[in-house]
């Protein structure tokens, strides 16, 4: 009897060892840890899956009155597509004036996005909510590529990008995460590209971004379109919507200060559409 | 203790713990009550003390298992086995200390020994992390600030302890019996007490 209390004992001592060191081992040594979180994730996601979709349809819907009327609603997302499609369009046009004026000085560029969207439900987040990470239920086994593809909501609202991914999952940060970094947005100020200012824009750790206009920038108000215009995130990213500016400021220079609210709050969202840039070579330059 | 029990216990805990968060957290602040550290005290002050220390390694290796913490260049997420894993051991001993000396019949007293073991828990996890923060450039952690986060969540989680108390307080023994718990009065002490010892 004493014998078997003190193998216990043992053993017990040997694993409490094997987790501290597990615990102090640098990330580079310590990658097999995430090995198995898949197989945790497969074992727990049944029942927290479901408790969580119960959780989220119970929670009072953002104050949108258009979401009262079907059709109202249905309208708004064709617009949206619409008008993503039409900044893209007129960013795409710059780009290939840029590319033929490249082109004549005799300097490569980049052919252009080729883009293919995937549905997927959001299937959890970290244990600690202050990470932020979110987890999704699609990864290598349908051609998910971390950095390169970007998490959407009804594919055009970024929520943010892929940064790791396993075979049936990834996990996404938020771009409004506070280590998603600097991100630059444009002020869409009026119908065309012409009338836009570019915001180098940060997390302020409260859901919502603030930074710096551009020196030239004018007509700035608040309610106005915030879209994603940023070289380090992926082709298939750019022009999707930020948020709305809900604030301007002016610093003791004059320039202009903007906060920006997410039109879609990532951290709230129950399904993504990601957008994965078909070839890798189109990947952030990060 | 039955382990089949604790398993499924464990479970529906993981369930609850990563499906409720949305629904309870308190505003932008990210803090939840965390049931899986709830589930621990209760097994804690009922079960024999190594028996208690192997659920809270194995409840807190679960917790482990499900964060993700974005690297601090936000390009990757970093699993580490162990800092909630210790932390659960620490919170689930603590609670075998000082159990004998709890006051059964005041509906505090279980409140508060889940917020000193969950503050507990949290607190083993920050001083992990932040040791290794030290020299992993992937991990970086503010120490006061997730100290003061724990200190919420400490205080969420025993206010949803009172809450679950006074709604399932008399299911109690019925659970106790099914992870094959004493249930006399003199080991009880999760309330109720006064009930049980009138029925026998």
């Amino acid at each position: 009897m004493a014998h078997r209390r003190n193998t216990g004992g043992r053993l017990l001592t040997i694993v409490i060892v094997l987790f501290v060191a597990s615990s102090l081992l640098p990330t580079k040594w310590s990658r097999w840890a995430g090995w198995f979180a898949d197989p945790m994730a497969f074992f727990v996601q049944p029942i927290a899956h479901p408790v969580m979709r119960l959780t989220r349809s119970l929670l009072p819907k953002p104050a949108e009155p258009e979401h009262d009327n079907p059709q109202l609603r249905e309208l708004t997302r064709q617009r949206d597509e619409v008008q993503l499609l039409y900044r893209q369009s007129q960013l795409r046009i710059n780009q290939l004036q840029q590319q033929v004026r490249d082109l004549q000085s005799g300097v490569p560029v980049a052919p252009g996005a080729h883009v293919r969207q995937l549905w997927a439900p959001v299937t959890a987040r970290s244990s600690s909510l202050r990470d932020g990470v979110i987890r999704i239920g699609a990864g290598e086994n349908q051609q998910v590529i971390p950095d390169v593809s970007v998490a959407t909501s009804l594919g055009v609202n970024l929520i943010g990008r892929v940064i790791e991914v396993d075979s049936q999952t990834s996990w996404i940060l938020p771009f409004n995460h506070s280590r998603a970094g600097h991100i630059t947005g444009v002020v869409i100020a009026g119908p065309t590209l012409e009338e836009s200012f570019n915001c180098q824009l940060h997390a302020r750790g409260d859901g919502l971004l603030t930074g710096d206009m551009v020196a030239d920038a004018v007509g700035i108000e608040p309610g106005q379109t915030v879209r994603l215009r940023d070289d380090s995130w992926p082709a298939s990213a750019q022009m999707l919507i930020l948020g709305r500016v809900v604030h301007v400021d002016h610093k003791e220079n004059q320039r202009l200060v903007v906060v920006v609210k997410p039109n879609v709050a990532p951290d709230r969202v129950s399904e993504v559409v990601l957008r994965i840039s078909e070839s890798a070579d189109e990947g952030a330059t990060r | 203790m039955n382990w089949i029990v604790f398993f499924l216990g464990s479970w529906v805990m993981m369930g609850l713990e990563l499906g409720l968060r949305d629904g309870l957290q308190l505003g932008a602040t990210g803090a939840a009550p965390s049931f899986v550290l709830l589930y621990l005290v209760f097994l804690a002050l009922s079960a024999p003390r190594s028996t208690a220390v192997w659920t809270g390694l194995i409840l807190g290796l679960m917790l482990d298992l499900t964060r993700a913490m974005p690297a601090a260049n936000g390009l990757s997420v970093v699993t580490s086995i162990g800092p909630m894993a210790l932390g659960g051991a620490m919170a689930a001993y603590t609670v075998t200390m000082v159990r004998g000396a709890v006051y059964q019949r005041n509906p505090i007293a279980a409140p508060v020994i889940v917020a000193l073991a969950v503050f507990l828990a949290h607190l083993v996890s920050i001083a992990l992390l932040a040791t290794r923060s030290w020299y992993d450039p992937s991990v970086t952690i503010v120490a006061t600030t997730e100290v003061a986060f724990s200190a919420l969540v400490a205080g969420y989680t025993a206010l949803v302890a009172f809450v679950v108390l006074i709604l399932f307080g008399r299911a109690m023994p019925l659970l106790a019996a099914l992870f094959m718990f004493d249930v006399t009065p003199s080991s009880w002490r999760w309330g109720q007490t006064r009930r049980m010892g009138s029925a026998r």
